[in-house]
């Protein structure tokens, strides 16, 4: 070998070897991503969450999230998309005690609310997923929900122009089920509610945006069960579960799971499905109250159509006899609250003061299709 | 030339004798130190608790039996006590434990070598954090109230103790709840644990041993048949607390070292 085939050998050795990696498209100029500052999601009001540290947020990715969210295309009849179900007028919830999936088959349990899920430790409600990029392949791959199965959805994303597209813009990558993942993250935790006038009153010291009767409901919530003589109590004790600015409980022994005594005895095993163990069949994620009064049906199986119903459950209704009942519900005896019904109408005022109305129409969360 | 080679030279001997760690929080020039693992070990009988999912209902006073679901524990003033009456800080300085679940366990670095007399914490925190805004701490900081879920939202304040659990008057009668949520500003309690351990070498470990049940078995017993609830709040809530706390001083102990 001469010394000009050698080192012609070499030059393409070397520019061979420096070939993108697999998945990677040539250059096209269109990566030039735009970071977003956390603090331009999160209020302050409510702290800053844990954040993956590998998957920052940019404007592309945030919106390729959105696009996989609301694009029918991720199920296998590409009739359903993520938005089907959790609808944003309804929270991200659904009016409906288990939704419609693949060829009508239904969901095992009902469509939990989106929204402020950068502060949550786990996900469904049974808390058996712990990040988002894990939980979005649990819906699109259910057999009753999008039924897609993952090598049809990734050439499914590869031969459209648009994701194309987009995934180069986001990720500087075509488009594969990792980024995909990562996108619909980004999506997911960028979507906040802080505007109810809940928020506003909040911690406590802003009296005027509530209403006489949202206040009196106020102090109902954040009261203590103490039963007078006469068996009254002037507090319900919803903030055990319900607390803080995000109305609920993110530390699972504190409340943030919970049996809150549906049944006598566990019928949806929910968190104790997953671990199989005795203390936790029959408790479930407690759920956020804000915008409570727009995502009916309640409970994990849509069982209360009102939130009327639901105040009933837990004024008069709450089977104590179940083994896995929250000690804070219980420890007061075994005895119903019997609420008069001032009180019942005074917790429904402040409960619907919970609704962050411009959240329901941001038109950052909306379709953009 | 020389001048500035010596300057030079001096600037990278100073730069160079920083503290090499400040997660012992004692700070000054680099000394022998070393590591604290710091362990608050749940009992019930003076025994360890049981996994999660394998509970079973211990004795306690009174003929009843108890089990412990939720055990939450919130300090500040975290602290080695030399044997010349200094601290040595534990990180910040506070810490949130969660006994009955997996946040126990906690490593301490650059602690200085030497001999140490105890251990001290505050269970609660000053007037200014705990009536402070709270989402001022980092997202991971103990007393980041997403991560710990102990604050009492637009009452104020921080939840200092969580206990909570079942009971048996009968092994076969049906369990009762009991909940003791320790808060405010007078139930704020120093604990100081005898030690004595001589820091040396790389690393040591400090267990600290909680038996529940004596909460309820010291000087004043609570049957808590009669009273399982106090969320410090309330004539009897407060004073059910104090004999709660007044028992609680006896069912700390430091056994390993």
């Amino acid at each position: 070998m001469n010394r000009l085939s050698f080192l012609i050998a070499v030059i393409i050795l070397v520019f061979t070897s420096c070939t993108k990696e697999d998945g990677a498209v040539p250059d096209t100029g269109m990566y030039k991503p735009t970071l977003v500052d956390p603090e331009d999601i999160f209020p302050k009001e409510f702290g800053m969450p844990l954040l993956p540290k590998d998957n920052p947020f940019t404007e592309e990715g945030i919106q390729l999230g959105r696009m996989l969210f609301y694009d029918p295309i991720l199920s296998i009849d590409s009739s359903i998309s993520c938005g089907s179900c959790h609808r944003q007028e309804y929270a991200f919830a659904e009016p409906l005690d288990k939704s419609f999936g693949f060829l009508g088959l239904r969901s095992s349990r009902s469509a939990m609310p989106l929204f402020n899920l950068a502060y949550h430790h786990s996900y469904f409600w049974d808390t058996r997923v712990k990040t988002l990029r894990e939980l979005v392949f649990e819906p699109i791959q259910a057999h009753n929900e999008m039924a897609m199965t993952l090598p049809t959805l990734r050439e499914r994303l590869k031969r459209n122009k648009r994701y194309v597209e987009y995934f180069n813009k986001a990720f500087n990558h075509e488009p594969n089920l990792h980024d995909m993942s990562l996108a619909m993250e980004q999506f997911l935790l960028s979507i906040v509610s802080k505007d109810s006038r809940f928020n506003q009153f909040f911690p406590g010291d802003n009296l005027q945006v509530l209403s006489q009767s949202e206040l009196r409901g106020a102090f109902i919530f954040r009261g203590l069960v103490e039963f007078d003589a006469n068996g009254k109590t002037k507090g319900a004790d919803c903030f055990h579960c319900h607390g803080g600015e995000l109305a609920q409980q993110l530390n699972a022994s504190m409340g943030g799971v919970a049996s809150n005594g549906l049944d006598p005895e566990p019928v949806d095993l929910g968190v104790g499905g997953i671990t199989n163990q005795n203390q936790d069949m029959g408790t479930f994620k407690a759920p956020s109250l804000l915008n409570i009064a727009v995502t009916a049906p309640y409970m994990h199986d849509g069982r209360f159509k009102t939130l009327e119903e639901v105040i009933d459950h837990y004024s008069d209704g709450v089977n104590f006899e179940n083994p896995n009942i929250h000690p804070q519900m219980a420890a007061h005896g075994g005895q119903q609250l019997n609420l008069t019904q001032q009180q019942k109408e005074d917790l429904l005022a402040f409960l619907k003061s919970m609704t962050d109305s411009s959240f329901l129409v941001n038109p950052a969360y909306a379709n953009p299709f | 030339m020389k001048k500035y080679i010596l300057i030079a030279a001096l600037a990278i001997f100073i730069t160079s004798c920083e503290p090499d760690d400040t997660d012992g929080g004692s700070g000054g020039w680099s000394s022998p130190s070393s590591e604290i693992e710091l362990a608050f070990i749940g009992q019930i009988a003076d025994e360890p608790l049981p996994p999660k999912g394998q509970d079973i209902y211990k004795d306690k006073s009174y003929g009843e039996s108890m089990l412990i679901t939720n055990w939450s524990l919130l300090m500040s003033n975290l602290a080695l006590v030399k044997e010349n009456g200094d601290t040595v800080q534990l990180g910040d300085g506070y810490q949130w434990a969660d006994i009955r679940g997996t946040r126990n366990v906690f490593n301490y670095k650059g602690i200085p070598q030497g001999k140490y007399i105890g251990l001290q914490f505050t269970m609660g925190l000053d007037s200014a954090t705990n009536h402070g805004n709270p989402q001022v701490w980092p997202s991971d900081h103990p007393l980041n109230p997403n991560l710990n879920g102990l604050h009492w939202g637009w009452a104020g304040g921080y939840i200092f103790q969580a206990f909570d659990g079942r009971y048996k008057v009968n092994e076969t009668d049906p369990s009762g709840s009991f909940s003791f949520h320790t808060a405010t500003m007078q139930f704020v309690t120093r604990y100081f644990l005898p030690l004595e351990i001589s820091v040396e070498g790389s690393k040591h470990r400090i267990a600290v041993r909680i038996n529940g049940d004596r909460f309820f078995g010291g000087a004043q017993s609570i049957k808590l048949a009669d009273k399982s609830v106090s969320h410090s709040e309330g004539t009897d809530d407060e004073q059910l607390m104090r004999v709660f706390l007044d028992n609680s001083l006896y069912a700390f102990r430091i056994e390993e070292q």
